[in-house]
């Protein structure tokens, strides 16, 4: 079985949808060094996460309760 | 494997086929779905979408791979013949595979006696059941009646008194979500949607359904007649296995799995979501289905991952459960089983209206419930994880460790008083903090070298 290697050499963009997330915080439980969530309430995250926290990134974004992140995967 | 076939288009499916390409499948990927649409975000159903906040379109859910797949939507699977390995379709077509995956979750239980066919009667599983009650809901402004004592009734309970329409939950229960909970915090949610204006008819069975032109009549046993121009069925789920029927497969309560999300009895065929019984080696040997969105999402990913390594080398999958619901502008989340616990503990927060409540069994813990409380169930849930392990696969299972807190001295396991309701954040309080600017991504926590 040959492994595709699709993503190789690919920036990844994070974003929330303000409007759609609630804080549940099971961002940060997949990905604890992407989002953080504040003792203010507050999400604060990282909008460029480095080639190793991408897979956290979508995992975090394929289990939001409110699909509130968006993920652009961009070339170079 | 040159094609592998999912059955069923939900969640599970999805995040099955996502797994497959990503760890470099390139045969042919076929999803056959009974639905029209591509996947969608459920949970959104009997909230965003009946308050008109979210529509149809913006709940597909997406996919993060490149799935190059073959969808087969509005396509009822028929019949498995797992010796031919065939998926049976409509038309007598036959769809061979090379390995399959079951994923067709669960269908909506029916009320018998319940004027089904009545437009004004809805249930609430699906995009269009969802679409329908919507219009229902707007073509008048009439009093609304929600049947059922579970996640979604409460849920669009609460959902119609956030739209200020007068609403009445029937249920045969003396409590609200007890088979999650238990009784006691049933009864907490019980006060909570009465204090929140939802009329409650517990422990009430209907026996009539009397359709007026104007409204429906519904007869209860209680003797109360209960007018409504909508009526929202939410009365449990069964596994939706009719096409598996003459399969040889064990499909009572749902598809019989191993530990790894192997299907009992067919080669290559592994199952995930609702519609799978599995032993979840974290809470013992017996099989148990679970119907939580989370385990739908990590189980879909499991059992691609089982398929491929095959049999003999695939890992049990042994999740932690979560869960979340949001009611009266409460979130409310769970992890692990808490209905398993024999007492509770306060975590955290002074009240029970914030804060995370452990539920322990044998002087472990087993599960949690938070109460707008994400960050304390961020770290108990943690803490949970580490205590209540796995069995190791052909172990007997072991209890868990005790749990520091609770080595001498032994801090009472005595039921702790019901908190107030009072002590409960108003509907406000969430929207409150959701209208607080929030910087997004702050600047300095960009990793170093990323452009």
């Amino acid at each position: 079985m040959r492994l595709r290697n699709r993503r190789a050499n690919r920036g990844l963009q994070v974003s929330v949808n303000n409007r759609r997330c609630h804080r549940y915080g099971i961002c940060q439980a997949e990905a604890e060094e992407i989002f953080w969530l504040g003792s203010d309430g507050r999400l604060r995250y990282d909008t460029r996460p480095p080639p190793e926290l991408h897979d956290q990134a979508r995992m975090a974004a394929r289990l939001c309760p409110m699909q509130a992140i968006v993920i652009e995967e961009r070339i170079g | 494997m040159e094609r592998i076939v999912i059955v069923g288009a939900g969640l599970a499916g999805l995040r099955a086929a996502e797994r497959f390409r990503e760890l470099g499948f390139e045969g042919q990927l076929v999803i056959v779905g009974a639905e029209r649409g591509r996947p969608y975000h459920r949970p959104a159903l009997s909230k965003q979408l009946l308050t008109g906040e979210l529509r149809g379109n913006d709940l597909t859910l997406r996919s993060y791979v490149e799935l190059d797949a073959q969808w087969r939507p509005a396509t009822m699977a028929r019949r498995l013949d797992v010796r031919r390995r065939v998926v049976e379709l409509p038309g007598e077509e036959e769809l061979r595979y090379d390995g399959l995956v079951i994923a067709t979750g669960v269908e909506p239980r029916h009320l018998p006696g319940a004027a089904r066919h009545d437009p004004r009667v809805h249930m609430l599983r699906t995009l269009r059941d969802g679409i329908a009650v919507r219009r229902t809901l707007t073509e008048g402004s009439g009093p609304v009646a929600v049947i059922g004592g579970g996640f979604t009734s409460c849920e669009v309970a609460s959902t119609l008194r956030t739209l200020g329409r007068d609403v009445t939950l029937v249920s045969r229960g003396d409590v609200l979500l007890k088979r999650v909970f238990g009784e006691r915090m049933g009864a907490w949610f019980r006060e909570l949607h009465r204090s929140r204006g939802v009329s409650l008819v517990l422990g009430t069975e209907i026996m009539n359904w009397i359709p007026h032109r104007s409204a429906l009549g519904l007869h209860l046993s209680t003797g109360q007649l209960l007018m409504a121009s909508c009526v929202v069925l939410s009365v449990g789920s069964v596994p939706a296995v009719g096409w598996l029927r003459g399969s040889g497969l064990t499909i009572e309560d749902g598809v019989l799995c191993e530990p790894t999300c192997h299907v009992v009895g067919a080669p290559d065929v592994v199952a995930a979501g609702d519609v799978a019984r599995w032993p979840n080696l974290r809470y013992g040997p017996s099989p148990q289905r679970m119907e939580h969105w989370l385990n739908a999402a990590e189980m879909g990913r499991a059992a691609a991952e089982s398929l491929l390594a095959g049999r003999d080398f695939a890992q049990p999958f042994t999740p932690l459960p979560r869960f979340w619901s949001e009611q009266h502008g409460l979130r409310l989340q769970a992890a692990g089983a808490p209905v398993l616990g024999e007492s509770t503990i306060q975590l955290s927060g002074k009240e029970f209206g914030r804060g995370v409540t452990g539920y322990l069994r044998r002087g472990n813990l087993i599960g949690l419930v938070g109460l707008d409380s994400p960050r304390g169930m961020l770290r108990w849930t943690a803490e949970l994880g580490r205590q209540c392990q796995p069995a190791r696969r052909r172990d007997s299972v072991t209890a868990g460790q005790p749990t520091p807190y609770l080595t001498s001295p032994r801090p009472a396991c005595e039921l702790e008083p019901l908190p107030s309701l009072e002590s409960a954040p108003g509907p406000l309080s969430i929207r409150t903090r959701r209208s607080q600017p929030r910087p997004a991504a702050a600047p300095e926590c960009r990793a170093p070298g990323v452009q």
